[in-house]
């Protein structure tokens, strides 16, 4: 693979992360609004599978944001790596 | 309260077609972190940079942890819709789900059939029109059953949820409480044959206590 080659994959590579984010932050909204919702047409009930909705909920908020995280990091460790092929 | 009820499961079910979308879209994130990770590996075979070792690494957590999300967000969709069937059994039929979100979803969907098929089997629950009616026949059936099953084990489940052990359960949520007690109570039973064992023992159980109450004066 030549420069220009490797170059041109790595391009690849950070659009595709670029959609994963996109998309990412999409499910972030849609269950973000689904979250507040269940949150509001449940209030007190405190039955065992609204409970397990709920926190599948929370989980999938905090994941989103590792989901991210690692995309950014990603990301920013391919430029570097372009700017090392110059 | 029918119109209470009404209102909750259409917000529910809004909650569960935003998730399913939501699911999807994570499925489309968790692909195209796999593909950036593809042009990595393909651009690490000819060098050991730290830095694209680490591009490398961080889209493959990316994409994995992505796949995560899909599946808690399906599984939050699945916990949801077998409330909605709990308390309106038969309310969101199979169909408004999307199998193709997560790779768990059939496992889930699977108990959420069952649990419809129990209802059925008894044939009884579903067939409630009014919410309340529903939640006091329920409550009946649930405590027959018990009082049938638990003597011998035969349909008890090996092991019984919290949320069935729960001592004087009041209002909607004792409803909601007795339904699932009797829905779980019924998962692992197969076929009518199961079930009409288990209506003779209820039946039987139920003239043991009558007999009982009555102190032998029936002999």
């Amino acid at each position: 693979m030549s420069i220009e080659e490797a170059k041109a994959t790595i391009r690849k590579g950070i659009e595709a992360c670029d959609k994963a984010g996109v998309a990412i932050r999409e499910a972030g909204r849609l269950s973000s609004t689904a979250h507040a919702l269940a949150r509001s047409t449940a209030h007190d009930s405190r039955h065992e599978v609204v409970t397990r909705g709920l926190a599948c909920l929370a989980q999938a908020t905090h994941e989103i944001e590792l989901v991210l995280r690692r995309l950014n990091t990603a990301t920013d460790a391919a430029d570097q790596y372009l700017r090392v092929l110059g | 309260m029918t119109g209470d009820l009404s209102k909750v499961i259409r917000q529910f079910r809004q909650v569960i077609s935003d998730l399913d979308r939501a699911a999807t879209v994570a499925e489309t994130a968790r692909k195209h972190a796999e593909e950036a990770n593809t042009h990595y590996v393909e651009v690490g075979r000819g060098t050991e940079h730290p830095r694209i070792n680490q591009a490398r690494y961080e889209s493959q957590t990316a994409g994995q942890k992505a796949g995560k999300v899909a599946r808690l967000l399906s599984e939050a969709a699945r916990a949801f819709e077998e409330y909605v069937n709990l308390i309106a059994p038969g309310a969101i039929p199979r169909k408004e789900s999307s199998p193709e979100a997560a790779p768990d979803s059939a496992r889930i969907l699977d108990t959420t059939r069952q649990g419809s098929r129990s209802s059925r089997l008894l044939g009884r629950v579903g067939a409630v029109p009014n919410a309340d009616d529903g939640l006091q026949h329920a409550k009946k059936l649930g405590n027959a059953i018990q009082d049938a099953t638990l003597p011998t084990g035969t349909a008890t489940p090996k092991s019984t949820p919290a949320f069935v052990k729960a001592k004087e359960p009041q209002g909607a949520y004792a409803g909601d409480i007795l339904i699932a007690a009797l829905t779980l109570t019924i998962v692992g039973i197969r076929g009518a044959e199961l079930a009409r064992q288990l209506r003779r023992k209820t039946s039987s159980a139920k003239k043991e206590k009558d007999r009982d109450n009555n102190n032998g004066r029936e002999h």
